[in-house]
């Protein structure tokens, strides 16, 4: 699983997620979804890349703290992440089910089998954003997403094209 | 990356043996040493589609520029080892890998500049603005690792050379 496909996985749970609340998602709405998953996705790929990387890497050490910023700054937005999760898979939220469990346990199954390249590219990216504050990380998500919409053309997710 | 882009073209254009790929500490340098003038060029050119309140035609961004400039100068000699890996070793004799650096730059930037229309204006205001509070150390890092990984599974379809894997 690479970067790329991180990237798209998150655009399509954003998008599934929009889907049934309007014809399009506003695309710095997507990107602050994305991102509030971002902090399970370092805790995942920390345990993933354990075996990859120096016990000095970023990831594994740095990226604790950038997590734990992430996480605190966009927890507002993180029940929609779940939502986005769910209604992609086609399940009704449990009862009684912690839903933020969802989180996890979708970051551990996007990240595994990262190998030791990918891994070492994630903990420089990281490491070389984590100054950013999160409305930064944010605003180039969603620029992001704004080229790899222009890409996709009228076929990509229904985030809107602005 | 509309740099890099750029010296894909090129590279396409000049027919030289393709190298494995390009170190990335070489791309990083590349991009401080480029980036100020692709920011000096793109806020004119995109304040005609975003006005002259887009940050790439604000003072910030001028001040950006100012630091990634600073940190340019020994940075040189290695982005010129990048150009002239991207585009191949068939350069004129005798020119210095930094005077060919300064020759190609002008041509690239001019060349990604121009193909920037209100949307890809749009976007490159919105990711050099959420870059301007990273030292310029990390724009370069960052830029190289996100090509790298970009490059992991599929080399560039126009036959440049990919990024190194860190």
């Amino acid at each position: 699983m690479t970067i790329d496909k991180l990237a798209a996985a998150l655009l399509l749970l954003a998008a599934q997620g929009a889907a049934a609340q309007t014809a399009c998602l506003p695309r710095a709405q997507a990107a602050q979804m994305a991102v509030s998953l971002v902090p399970a996705l370092i805790d995942s790929a920390t345990r993933a890349c354990a075996a990859h990387l120096p016990a000095d890497a970023f990831l594994g050490n740095g990226s604790r703290a950038l997590a734990e910023r992430l996480g605190a700054d966009t927890a507002a937005v993180r029940s929609n992440a779940v939502a986005m999760i769910l209604e992609l898979t086609g399940q009704a939220p449990a009862p009684g089910l912690d839903q933020g469990l969802m989180i996890p346990l979708f970051a551990d199954r996007l990240t595994e089998g990262l190998d030791a390249a990918q891994c070492r590219g994630a903990s420089e990216m990281l490491e070389a954003l984590a100054p950013l504050p999160t409305a930064n990380v944010a605003q180039a998500v969603s620029a992001a997403l704004g080229v790899a919409l222009a890409q996709a053309g009228e076929d990509g997710p229904p985030i809107c094209r602005e | 990356m509309k740099l890099i882009a750029a010296a894909a073209l090129l590279a396409a254009q000049n027919p030289s043996p393709p190298v494995a790929c390009v170190p990335q500490q070489e791309v990083a340098d590349l991009t401080i040493t480029l980036l100020p003038a692709f920011i000096d060029a793109a806020g004119p050119h995109c304040a005609r589609h975003l006005g002259a309140g887009s940050f790439l035609a604000s003072r910030e961004a001028r001040a950006m520029a100012e630091r990634l400039r600073a940190e340019a100068g020994p940075r040189r000699e290695s982005a010129a080892r990048g150009i002239r890996r991207i585009v191949g070793n068939e350069v004129p004799a005798g020119l210095s890998g930094t005077t060919m650096l300064s020759v190609l730059s002008e041509g690239m930037i001019g060349q990604a500049v121009s193909g920037l229309d209100e949307v890809k204006c749009r976007n490159a205001d919105k990711i050099i603005r959420s870059a301007a509070p990273l030292p310029p150390a990390n724009i370069g890092d960052l830029i190289a690792a996100i090509g790298a990984l970009a490059f992991l599974d599929r080399p560039p379809s126009d036959g440049a050379p990919p990024i190194c894997p860190a």
